[in-house]
């Protein structure tokens, strides 16, 4: 963390991800990443030729900070392969320190794109999922 | 009716939350679908209800609350559930001074910025089901002034039974709104919950007043020691309380055991007799608040004069109960002697020196409790910066 970083509050955790289709690693694959606190931010990425990626943390500042409100953020991850869409990860990141998505854990996930999206009720604030937490 | 216990309720009004936003709307919907009738989409499009406040910095409708009937054969069957989010839009109006009062719909003056959110989707209410007898409000922070309003309105119209959840809400209306809509919802229907350190349900100040304040409806909890005890505002420590030490929810006797010490009116009493120096900090303005309520309930038991003067608009509620207290003082022996502490007291704790024999002028009154009202406001602010 930066000294600029001081004071701000991480609306979304470092994440790992490895992306597979039909249990293969699904390379160039298009990441689309959205986090809406009281700004939405859209950012987009690429999978490797192992359809692994990464996506950095995110921390922000807002004027949100100077008062006495629920932390709330809204996070999205999008993949988009072979011409599909697949909503791999929908969460309400509730608290505004690193890793609260999995309780303070490193956010590590292994995702096959033909799963299907579960509830994972798991960890403090519950999301939604098609992949496997490692 | 039974009501839903401590952590259902809690859930639901944390959970409340993720419905403003189109995405996370469906983690709402994937959670409560088996036991609530949520309508053909996970975007809650046939439940939602949009709402618009009237505060800085969110103008535009968005979806804040809704109202879900309990699938049939569920442990919800014949019940329904309003839930309503917390905006931080309103914060600023809680702390206004200039903030106005508007007549609620069911009578009692209320805050004006609470009552324009809920004017904002009164209207969008659905019509439940005839098979409905049982309506639960849950909110929280200011989600917890609307839920109490929405109650009130809901058991007004509905004639259905209603009950009414909030967790660190702040105060919804003046004395008469507040009494009516107790009596209205019915004292054992009404569960108002707060950390000892939670400062929101200290706004707005005086002389707006709680559902209900004491009783068996008051949910004082202790927020036990930590670096920041404002952090107990947040849903994370109401479920944390609801839950205890394990994972299941407690009894509401059981939360009711774990009631703190409270001002008792002798120990208010005794702070107003004492010299001792105090500073401004969250508990000392909790005690102020206990006092000047208690000073002000004995002018206007003995005077019979009600502190919103009908008709007048000129003034702000703090001149107003400058007024109260400066006729107080000219009017009874009895219950000036209290005012002339009160104040003294109020002006310690600001530093500002009351020489001996000062006269204590509606313009001082006023002076003084426009300062007070500056420091709480100040100290829930602070609150705020250091809570996330």
């Amino acid at each position: 963390m930066s000294i600029l970083d001081l004071g701000k509050a991480c609306t979304f955790s470092q994440m790992q991800l490895e992306i597979t289709y039909k249990g293969e690693p699904a390379p160039a694959a298009k990441v689309w990443r959205r986090v809406k606190w009281q700004k939405e931010k859209v950012d987009e990425f690429k999978t490797d030729e192992e359809g692994r990626v990464e996506l950095p943390e995110i921390m922000e500042r807002s004027v949100m900070q100077l008062l006495p409100s629920e932390f709330v953020v809204s996070q999205a991850i999008v993949v988009t392969y072979m011409d599909e869409e697949y909503k791999i990860w929908v969460n309400s990141k509730r608290s505004p320190e690193k890793n609260s998505e999995l309780d303070g854990s490193d956010i590590h996930l292994k995702c096959e794109l033909t799963d299907e999206r579960r509830l994972v009720s798991d960890y403090e604030s519950d999301f939604l999922t098609s992949c496997e937490i490692i | 009716m039974t009501a839903l216990d401590p952590l259902n309720a809690a859930e639901l009004a944390d959970d409340i939350y993720q419905v403003e936003d189109e995405f996370t709307r469906e983690i709402f919907y994937e959670k409560y679908k088996d036991r609530f009738e949520l309508g053909k989409d996970s975007g809650l499009s046939d439940t939602g209800i949009k709402g618009k406040t009237g505060g800085i910095l969110l103008k535009y409708p968005h979806m804040m609350a809704v109202m879900i009937e309990g699938k049939k054969k569920t442990s919800f069957d014949g019940q329904a559930v309003f839930a309503v989010k917390g905006t931080a839009g309103l914060m600023d109006a809680l702390t206004d001074l200039n903030a106005g009062i508007k007549n609620a719909r069911t009578g009692g003056k209320v805050h004006q910025g609470f009552l324009d959110v809920f004017d904002s989707y009164a209207g969008k209410l659905p019509t439940l089901s005839s098979n409905i007898h049982t309506i639960h409000c849950v909110g929280h922070s200011l989600g917890g002034a609307l839920a109490t309003l929405t109650a009130d309105w809901l058991k007004s119209t509905s004639g259905k039974e209603v009950k009414l959840y909030t967790f660190g809400s702040p105060r919804v209306g003046l004395e008469h709104y507040a009494s009516k809509a107790q009596r209205s919802i019915g004292a054992g229907n009404i569960y108002r919950v707060y950390h000892k350190t939670d400062p929101v349900p200290m706004v707005p100040t005086w002389p707006f007043f709680h559902i209900p304040d004491g009783g068996e409806g008051d949910f004082l909890l202790p927020s036990g020691l930590h670096l920041k005890p404002w952090e107990f505002h947040s849903m994370k420590r109401y479920i944390k309380s609801s839950k205890g030490d394990g994972s299941q929810s407690l009894e509401w006797s059981t939360l009711r055991s774990r009631r703190p010490q409270d001002f008792l009116d002798s120990s208010v009493e005794a702070w107003l007799k004492s010299n001792s120096i105090v500073s401004f900090t969250l508990n000392s303005a909790r005690l102020l608040s206990a006092a000047i309520l208690w000073v002000v309930k004995k002018l206007t038991n003995l005077l019979g004069i009600s502190v919103v003067i009908a008709g007048s608009t000129t003034f702000t509620l703090l001149d107003r109960l400058a007024m109260l207290m400066s006729k107080g003082l000219e009017l009874a022996k009895d219950v000036s002697i209290w005012v002339t502490r009160l104040i003294k007291r109020m002006a310690q704790m600001l530093g500002i020196v009351v020489r001996e024999g000062a006269e204590m002028t509606m313009r001082f009154i006023r002076q003084v409790f426009i300062q007070a009202h500056h420091a709480v406001s100040e100290l829930v602010r602070q609150a705020g910066r250091t809570l996330h």
